[in-house]
């Protein structure tokens, strides 16, 4: 039977302010990608445009290949997340259900590597797709990310979830590890599957160092380096800088709104925010 | 499992090359590229490599922007990896990659096409040379100038300032911008506070030193007193109180009228010139004199060579090109960055991109310039951060006096130079 809660005057209160402090700063770059930049100057600052403009949209256009940016992020996200999906779940598999030898001490090595910041092994991996001739490439962006701890960390969580007994029986049966993996592992950890590749999309998104680090070419960036060429040196036209971000946030917003029962669920059951 | 490892790491790479493509080199032309990042100087180096490509349909040079903020970590992983661009901007920090080993000396280039380098401003010129060998070609330098807003003088009736100004007039004319005013909305001045170039060029101009003989020599009276008359400057409400400076953009504030008079680097210059603002808004000022002198902090960029660049002869070429009197010119009508080159022709060009400004060609020329003192002494860059962060915040706050404060920078300063 399902529990009655009595949802008290507070609680609205509270969920309101909270909800107006997060969508203000968004609400904020909207206006401010509706002004054109006399505007932005404006001493006491005008919140709203007036008259509205879509002249830093179409700067945006003017400035960055925005088009080729939106489809490299595409294409490097989703790439991203399959691959990420598949490195992280074999080796998931190895350390939580095959139990490989030393399982304890890699699990250990992992839980390490998550508290070490990414950004420290931007040199290194340089100078592997450097001498893997990547450089300047979508493949670049994608190939040393996919080797993914935390996504393997992820996963071995949600596999040692799955019922022993169906993986046993499946065995007697005579199923190999590959088949036991994407027949009955990743279909029962399916929420962890999926909460896996929201946020290894959402991460690809908003990368920003690596992409500029790894390629020369405007037209091999993806949107993150793409925003960061709109900001001045001493001086930035933030109508613009504002109305990019409105343009790049404008998809995932999309798919969030389609998908926005998956997607909770999926962070819910991740336990994940 | 080594062998499994390995053909898992060489299978994801074949399957993404094959999923998105890689980039294949073209293998006729000779493909060079240069990287910046100042993107308000991009259309000034733009229109000079076109020139270059079409004086050289051999050579194909790309131009890569990279973020100020991103520059030098990308920058350091390709050199060290052996690649990078062919040809870069470098600052002060290029003594760090000469020891690296990741520029290219330019001696035998210079020596083999008789470039002289009498050419060029000499303190920048001096900044690329080490241990005797020239490894930047100097591109701009850095001049300060102050800019006030013509409308704000004429809305408020106050006399604006004339090219033959002192420091004492300054502070008077702040003083009749802040009295004019009802609800001070207007900020009189906005001056760099900070010790590398508002304090370091004071003492400078009265004919002292912030650094000698590898010891920070700020605990004189020239210190002192320059200390004391930019604290003075703000607790008097002539400049926003130091805490609250951060966010306030000397530029936007003078476009939008909320200062009437700021310093201004020559590198924003351009920013101001292509307001969108009547003619005859922005007059252009040297600094204020203080003792009959007005010195200003100066540092320049110079174009320098990769080590391990494939294309050196090219590379050379380019850097020729780009900082000759006919590159130098073409950039130069980009408008950002004063050509470092002392041609008459490039200071005319830069001068004519930004003829908004009154006054730009006489505030110029009357520059009095030293080299800035982390350029002069790259080793006092790490002690920047603790000299901003402690004792120059304590110092405005009113925590401690000027003296202490003096003593403090000489001791960062003494430290880092050990």
């Amino acid at each position: 039977m399902e529990m009655q809660y009595r949802v008290s005057w507070w609680t609205y209160a509270t969920v309101f302010i909270v909800g107006l402090v997060i969508v203000i700063p968004f609400a904020w770059m909207v206006a401010t990608g509706l002004m054109t930049t006399s505007q932005t100057l404006l001493v006491p600052p005008n919140v709203i445009p007036s008259p509205p403009t879509l002249e830093g949209a179409q700067e945006v256009l003017n400035r960055i290949p925005f088009g080729a940016l939106l489809l490299n992020t595409v294409i490097v996200s989703l790439a991203r997340a399959v691959f990420t999906i598949i490195i992280c779940s074999m080796a998931a598999y190895a350390l939580a259900v095959i139990k490989v030898p030393g399982s304890g001490i890699i699990l250990i090595v992992i839980l390490a590597l998550l508290m070490v910041p990414g950004d420290i092994f931007i040199i290194p991996n340089f100078a592997i797709i450097s001498a893997m001739r990547l450089t300047d490439t979508l493949t670049a962006l994608v190939l040393p990310s996919i080797f993914d701890v935390f996504g393997v960390f992820l996963l071995y969580q949600f596999f040692r979830g799955v019922p022993r007994e169906l993986i046993e029986a499946s065995r007697m049966d005579g199923a190999s590890h590959v088949r036991i993996l994407a027949t009955i592992v990743v279909p029962v950890a399916r929420s962890g599957v999926l909460s896996l590749a929201i946020l290894t999309v959402l991460f690809e998104w908003k990368e920003l160092l690596w992409p500029i680090v790894v390629n020369r070419s405007a037209d091999k960036f993806t949107l993150g380096p793409g925003l960061a060429l709109l900001r001045g040196e001493y001086i930035t036209d933030w109508n613009v800088v504002m109305a990019a971000g409105v343009m790049s946030a404008l998809p995932m917003i999309i798919i969030f709104v389609v998908l926005q029962k998956q997607f909770i669920a999926g962070i819910a059951r991740s336990g994940l925010k | 499992m080594l062998t499994h490892r390995t053909s898992l790491v060489a299978g994801a790479a074949f399957a993404l090359t094959a999923a998105v493509g890689t980039q294949v080199a073209l293998a006729e032309d000779v493909s060079i590229s240069v990287m910046i990042w100042d993107p308000a100087q991009k259309d000034g180096v733009q229109l000079a490599i076109d020139a270059f490509e079409a004086a050289n349909p051999s050579i194909d040079v790309s131009l890569e922007l990279a973020p100020r903020d991103q520059y030098y970590p990308k920058l350091d992983a390709a050199l060290s990896a052996g690649e990078g661009p062919d040809v870069m901007w470098q600052s002060s920090r290029a003594s760090f990659y000469v020891a690296g080993s990741a520029l290219e000396s330019l001696d035998d280039f210079i020596a083999r096409d008789s470039v002289s380098l009498d050419e060029y401003n000499p303190t920048i010129t001096e900044l690329y040379n080490f241990d005797g060998e020239q490894y930047g070609i100097p591109k701009d330098f850095d001049a300060w100038t102050m800019v006030y807003n013509a409308n704000v003088f004429s809305e408020l009736g106050v006399t604006p300032p004339t090219a033959d100004w002192t420091w004492d007039d300054m502070v008077r004319i702040a003083g009749d911008i802040k009295a004019a005013q009802n609800d001070d909305a207007i900020i009189p001045l906005y001056y760099y506070y900070n010790w590398n170039n508002g304090v370091a060029s004071l003492v400078h101009s009265m004919g002292g030193t912030v650094i000698k003989d590898n010891m920070g020599t700020m605990s004189t009276d020239a210190g002192i007193k320059a200390l004391d008359m930019i604290r003075n400057l703000q607790d008097d409400g002539l400049i926003t109180k130091v805490s609250d400076s951060a966010d306030l953009n000397p530029v936007n504030a003078l476009i939008s009228g909320t200062v009437a008079i700021a310093e201004i680097p020559s590198w924003n210059l351009s920013l101001l010139s292509k307001a969108d603002v009547p003619d005859g808004t922005f007059h252009v000022l040297h600094l204020p004199a203080v003792d009959g002198a007005w010195a200003t902090d100066t540092n320049g960029l110079s174009y320098v060579m990769n080590a391990n660049s494939q294309h050196k002869e090219e590379s050379w070429e380019l850097i020729k090109f780009l900082t000759s009197d006919e590159g130098a010119v073409l950039h130069a009508q980009g408008g950002a960055g004063l050509p470092a080159n002392k041609a008459p022709e490039t200071l005319a060009a830069f001068v004519e991109a930004n003829s908004a400004l009154v006054g730009l060609e006489e505030a110029l020329a009357a520059q009095q310039p030293y080299p800035r003192t982390t350029t002069a002494f790259p080793k006092v860059i790490l002690g920047q951060q603790q000299i901003n962060s402690s004792v120059m915040t304590d110092f405005y706050d009113g925590r401690i006096s000027a003296a202490e404060a003096a003593r403090m920078i000489d001791e960062i300063n003494t430290e880092s130079l050990r």
